[in-house]
């Protein structure tokens, strides 16, 4: 699997974990649900006033979209920590709803990513298999 | 027959009738049983008294885990974790003790509110937390005797290059003597014939002379030093062979017993991904959420090695290398660091506080690999 493109690089997880497509598959799975997770967290702390918290949730999210090689969405939340910094709440809110197309947008192509290496495991032909052709 | 009756135990509470009820239904068990029921006193009597098992006796879950948390912020003698807990609890709060149980924040529970339904379970949980106790020593040995296993292993094929380089010198030297022997002795065999023919016969007993008082026994006392050197090179690569099969088994024990690495992370996302990578790079990986729950699990089973985050709820990371840098034997653990900041401040704290390195998150595969070889390879040669 090597699929390159500016926001995302899907070798950057495999050189972390291996090339067990299980793994990736369930790092992926994973990933979606905690960025969502942690993403209503944002949101909630943003809309509080809870700056240093949304800050520390951004932190989070960046992180971890940049462990798994979403490297837009990874800058995206970058560029919220460092308003969340500058307790600017107008400007953060403003920024939460920017992000949303590219979350939505990031999160279905990771989708897609662990439903294809999903498919490719249930459709592979195993040894024992290929030993019972006729 | 009780073989923990000299378990040192402390019950604690809010009222002094509950905890003393409590020491009269335990004193028949176990000889040392100590009550406190002054909250702004548990700590102080906690450190005093260090016990073996704390008996939580408090009438709601919400008490009982306010006062064990004050307690474990307190008391440097809880966070220790030499200790096992209990506690009592309301029959309606069974669920939530039981997750709480779970994820080892209290190692026992017993029913015993609204009314005691098993009187001997109390003891049982007692006697149970009692034998983890020893295990948890037991297997603090294990830990030492299998990093030593490993040092062993490591060692072995550099002896055995240097016994072969001994092997293969003195053989050189012995080969070298010979030829050096043989060929002096030809030339003077060819100097005593050149004599017999053209020389007078003083010139021919003046060689022989040489022959045999000079060049002969310097030759035999060479021999002599070298002969037995090569032979006991060779005993000792007989003897080495039998070393490298012993070693052999037990680099097989050692590998098996692979270094233990506890990550601590709030992040349950970094803390299953660090894991897995930790768990492929050949590292026995146990998780915690916190810094209190990392100081808990120190003391369950001491690992090799903690790599710790610093941003964190209920204790930061910082906070917890401190406590585990003032507690023997816990400060001898290698801590490295991980922050999602490379500039953060908090590192530069964290390194004066006595970590032993940094991870900048997102980590990368191969420095972590690096890091944590090189803290082992560290500490392994301190306590060599």
């Amino acid at each position: 699997m090597s699929i390159r493109c500016p926001d995302f690089d899907a070798n950057t997880l495999e050189a972390l974990t291996g090339d067990d497509p299980r793994q990736l598959r369930r790092f992926y799975v994973m990933f979606r649900a905690v960025c969502r997770w942690q993403h209503e967290g944002l949101r909630r702390e943003a809309a509080q006033g809870h700056f240093a918290e949304a800050g520390l949730c951004a932190k989070r999210l960046k992180i971890a979209c940049f462990t798994v090689g979403a490297l837009g969405l990874g800058h995206a939340y970058s560029r919220i920590e460092s308003i969340a910094s500058r307790w600017d709440g107008a400007e953060l809110r403003a920024s939460l709803v920017d992000i949303e197309p590219q979350l939505e947008h990031t999160l279905a192509n990771l989708g897609d990513i662990a439903e294809g290496i999903a498919v490719r495991e249930a459709t592979q032909v195993t040894p024992e298999a290929e030993e019972a052709r006729p | 027959m009780n073989v923990f009756r000299n378990a040192r135990l402390l019950v604690i509470g809010e009222g002094q009738a509950e905890v003393e009820s409590l020491q009269r239904q335990l004193a028949p068990e176990f000889d040392e049983v100590h009550v406190e029921w002054h909250a702004d006193q548990l700590a102080q009597t906690f450190d005093a008294l260090r016990p073996d098992v704390l008996v939580l006796a408090f009438p709601t879950l919400v008490h009982a885990h306010q006062a064990y948390l004050g307690l474990q912020l307190a008391s440097r003698e809880v966070q220790s974790g030499r200790h096992r807990s209990v506690l009592l609890c309301h029959k309606d709060d069974r669920d939530e003790v039981f997750a709480l149980c779970e994820r080892r924040y209290f190692d026992d529970y017993v029913l015993f509110w609204p009314h005691v339904v098993d009187g001997h379970r109390l003891v049982m949980a007692i006697l149970r937390c009692m034998c983890e106790l020893r295990r948890s020593e037991d297997q603090r040995s294990n830990a030492q005797v299998s990093a030593r296993a490993r040092d062993v292993a490591e060692a072995l094929p550099d002896l055995e290059a240097t016994s072969q380089r001994v092997h293969d010198l003195a053989g050189r030297a012995r080969h070298a003597f010979e030829n050096a022997r043989s060929t002096v002795e030809d030339a003077l065999r060819g100097v005593e014939h050149h004599a017999d023919v053209w020389a007078p016969e003083v010139l021919r007993q003046e060689v022989r002379k040489i022959a045999a008082e000079r060049i002969g026994p310097t030759f035999e006392e060479t021999s002599a030093a070298i002969v037995p050197l090569a032979q006991v090179s060779g005993e000792l690569q007989v003897a080495m062979a039998k070393q490298s099969i012993a070693v052999g088994s037990l680099t097989e024990a050692a590998q098996s017993l692979r270094p233990r690495v506890l990550v601590v992370d709030d992040d349950p996302f970094q803390r299953e991904l660090i894991s897995h990578v930790l768990a492929d790079l050949g590292y026995d990986a146990e998780a915690a959420a916190d810094g209190l729950a990392a100081l808990a699990a120190l003391h369950r089973h001491a690992p090799d090695l903690v790599l710790m985050d610093v941003l964190m709820p209920r204790m930061s990371g910082i906070e917890a290398l401190r406590r585990i840098k003032a507690t023997p034997p816990l400060d001898a653990i290698p801590v490295v660091l991980m922050s999602g900041d490379s500039a953060n401040v908090d590192l530069e704290a964290g390194v004066l506080s006595g970590a032993r390195d940094f991870l900048t998150k997102p980590i990368t595969r191969a420095v972590l690999q690096r890091k944590l070889a090189r803290a082992l390879a560290a500490r392994r040669a301190e306590v060599g």
